[in-house]
């Protein structure tokens, strides 16, 4: 009886620690997905498709293994979505009346060159649309590893685990990214 | 020099001011639907309790199971034999039942009617004749 009661703490204390982890980080991977996605409604399906698989196989990991577990899904997440969209943008681009009308319908479909539009700027202000404007352009590895370390606070050893690559990769990616975001905001900011 | 685990440069702190202002200025749409995607996947892991009630409640039934056939084993011989005819008498009805020939007439009822009626025909026409 006293060990059944303890394993009920056990997974009530699971449960009270994974959601004051979720909703410390839950708004800023919202902001992450919808940079690399360009839409609310993708990104926020990343999310929750990341925190319900977090809860689900990983919820008895030690708590210091989340951040770069949960960040780890969320980007596997980022990239399956991404690859479903080239497949489709690929698909469209064979039937080309078709595909016009849907590249004017869908903004994602050349989200990397495209202005943020004026909600964002309403919403993050101008500094921030043109942030993220010009991570979009970056290459997916760059912009990983730039919102990873500085968005997200990672040191390289987590930023490494949740990128599934070595450190040294992670430190080389990161400082390209920054050397190409101060080269294009320099002047901005 | 760019960070790397120490002093963040100046172009690093104003990139990630700005992205916490952004975050600070989600929607209250956003955020409810955020919190909700949350609270779905921390009742994932308050569900594990189910699973774990599974695992103390299945022995105890499997228990009792063999506890109820033990005890129907174990009933005294002289409460078998007086239950032993009803099992005998309805042994022999189902036997009845199960005879072929019993359900071919009945499945052939129509005809043995048309026999009948026909039998009657024929004594009546005898009859007067």
């Amino acid at each position: 009886m006293q060990r059944r009661s303890g394993a009920k703490e056990s997974v009530l204390d699971q449960a009270h620690e994974l959601e004051r982890f979720l909703a410390g980080v839950e708004r800023r991977a919202f902001r992450f997905a919808r940079i690399a996605l360009r839409n609310d409604d993708d990104a926020l399906d990343a999310v929750q498709d990341a925190m319900l698989r977090l809860a689900r196989h990983y919820a008895g990991r030690p708590v210091e293994q989340w951040p770069p577990l949960f960040h780890r899904i969320l980007q596997n997440r980022i990239r399956d979505v991404q690859r479903r969209h080239q497949v489709r943008n690929r698909f469209f681009a064979w039937l080309p009346a078709v595909g016009d009308d849907d590249e004017r319908a869908d903004p994602r479909a050349s989200a990397a060159a495209e202005i943020p539009d004026a909600v964002d700027q309403l919403m993050a202000g101008e500094a921030m649309a043109l942030l993220e404007q010009h991570l979009a352009q970056l290459p997916p590895r760059q912009q990983q590893a730039f919102m990873l370390r500085n968005f997200e606070g990672l040191d390289v050893a987590q930023t490494a685990s949740a990128m599934g690559c070595s450190e040294g990769s992670v430190k080389t990616h990161y400082s390209r990214a920054v050397h190409t975001l101060r080269g294009k905001l320099g002047d901005a900011w | 020099m760019v960070n790397d685990g120490n002093d963040p440069t100046g172009f690093e702190r104003r990139s990630k001011a700005v992205f916490e202002a952004s975050v600070d200025g989600l929607s209250g749409d956003i955020r409810s639907r955020l919190a909700r995607a949350r609270h779905r996947a921390v009742a994932e892991v308050r569900s594990t309790r189910a699973p774990m009630a599974r695992r103390f409640w299945m022995p105890a039934a499997g228990l009792g199971a063999a506890a109820l056939a033990a005890i129907l084993f174990a009933l005294p011989m002289s409460h078998r034999e007086r239950a032993l005819p009803a099992p005998v008498a309805s042994a022999e009805d189902m036997a009845m039942l199960l005879n072929s020939e019993d359900l071919d007439m009945i499945e052939n009822m129509d005809f043995y009617s048309w026999m009948d009626s026909e039998a009657a025909m024929e004594v009546s026409g005898d009859v007067r004749s």
